[in-house]
């Protein structure tokens, strides 16, 4: 998957625009963040790449970015 | 007048009338009894009783002004929950659940009480025993509780059938309590909004509702993901526990309830798809060929992932926590209970049960109704 259709889908799933999200993103920041925001990424991507996120891999991750390199290149271009 | 060979016709047409007439009372009686027997021996006992306090996500709204309701009742699913009253415990709930179930059986015919909870009245004595006296059961009742969350109800059934199977006891009371309210800290808006208190009771006997094989798991390493922390034998309670914030500004201490819900999240999804396979194959029938799959009610948005991610019908799936919210142990009996009342369910389907949480802690069963 190329890393702009993740963006555009994330911005789907947050109701916001596409061009408002981006590697540099914060995600605690993405408007309406709350605490179901993380299990809708972790759904995301066991959805599209049948790889399940741990609590902890969110400890580390912080941004759009991030979450690109723990996804991992070979999933994510 | 007739000849002979004209009599013996008429005799044989008699005949032939009179074996028609015995097959169809036969039939008859068949029928009745097949009917008696469903209606008698299959009747799934099964009640539960709610608190009379109705908590609505606008009452919680009034607490935490920020709280963006909306969002959490779409997301979620939880529009109300129903909370203990200040003096009301776990074993009071269980006791009018039991009641409401005793008034169809016979009392003096239940040989084993079996109670999960994890809000018991007492370090000691254990709530059975004292259930045993409040309800009126015989003193040749065996009692005794089991410290369990969303995963209680299958484990429940799972140890039931044992003692059926091994002939120590014939009339099992089961029952299911909880109050998780007074585990949470006034400021935990997430768990509060989640959370509601309940019992339920199931009487399981040999005659009962036919109880399949079970998959059971436990993964101790996420025990810290749901927690009580102080207030046992590790850590007292401390009259002065440090607040502290989690989540999106959620409020608790080491005196009350905490949970990563993303933690218990990442499990659930990792894990559950697995155990309802495995209890397919284990009760040898495939997926198509449950009728209906009943898991824990524990939240709207994780159960519809877990329903896609197996591909299970949504006509076939259960979503029945609007009202009542997460009951920890009580949400498969109470979901189980409306299907039934609503016809969702009938004599003779199979429907998969399949609890888990804390503990970490799951089982899976198929019962045939």
């Amino acid at each position: 998957m190329k890393k702009q259709e993740f963006l555009s889908i994330l911005a789907v799933e947050f109701n916001v625009s596409n061009d408002s999200l981006s590697e540099t993103s914060v995600l605690e920041e993405i408007p309406g963040w709350d605490s179901m925001s993380i299990l809708v990424i972790m759904s995301m991507v066991d959805e599209r790449f049948g790889l399940i996120l741990t609590a902890n891999d969110f400890v580390e991750i912080k941004t759009i970015g991030e979450l690109f390199t723990k996804i991992g290149p070979e999933h994510i271009k | 007048m007739p000849n002979v060979s004209t009599l013996k016709q008429k005799k044989l047409k008699q005949n032939k009338l009179s074996r028609n007439h015995f097959c169809l009372v036969q039939r008859s009686y068949i029928c009745i009894y097949l009917l008696i027997l469903m209606s008698i021996s299959w009747t799934m006992n099964l009640e539960y009783h709610l608190p009379e306090i109705k908590l609505s996500n606008k009452q919680l709204k009034e607490v935490f002004p920020d709280w963006d309701y909306q969002s959490f009742e779409q997301k979620v699913g939880i529009h109300s929950r129903f909370i203990a009253a200040k003096n009301e415990t776990a074993l009071d709930l269980a006791e009018k659940a039991s009641l409401s179930l005793l008034e169809k059986i016979d009392r003096n015919e239940i040989d084993f009480v079996l109670l999960c909870t994890q809000s018991p009245d007492y370090f000691l004595p254990t709530s059975a025993c004292i259930l045993q006296q409040r309800l009126g059961l015989s003193k040749k009742c065996g009692a005794l509780d089991f410290n369990l969350g969303c995963s209680g109800y299958v484990y429940g059934l799972a140890l039931a059938k044992g003692l059926l199977s091994a002939n120590i006891a014939s009339q099992v009371l089961l029952i299911v309590a909880e109050t998780y309210s007074k585990h949470l800290h006034p400021g935990d808006r997430v768990n509060r909004a989640i959370f509601g208190d309940a019992a339920a009771a199931t009487l399981v006997t040999k005659d009962s509702f036919k109880i399949g094989e079970f998959v059971l798991g436990t993964d101790g390493n996420g025990y810290q993901d749901l927690i009580v922390k102080n207030g046992g034998f590790k850590n007292k309670s401390l009259i002065e526990a440090n607040d502290y914030e989690y989540g999106t500004g959620n409020i608790t201490s080491d005196n009350h309830l905490y949970m990563n819900g993303s933690s218990i999240y990442s499990f659930t999804i990792a894990n559950i798809p697995d155990l309802v396979s495995h209890t397919a194959v284990k009760n040898s029938i495939t997926l198509d060929e449950v009728d209906y799959f009943i898991f824990h009610q524990a939240n709207q948005f994780m159960l519809e992932y877990l329903r896609k991610k197996i591909k299970i019908d949504p006509a076939k799936f259960c979503i029945d926590m609007a009202e009542t919210g997460n009951t920890a142990s009580a949400t498969i009996p109470i979901a189980l209970k409306n299907a039934l009342t609503n016809g969702v369910i009938n004599t003779g389907d199979k429907v998969m049960l399949v609890g888990f949480g804390v503990g970490l802690s799951w089982g899976a069963t198929i019962i045939t109704i």
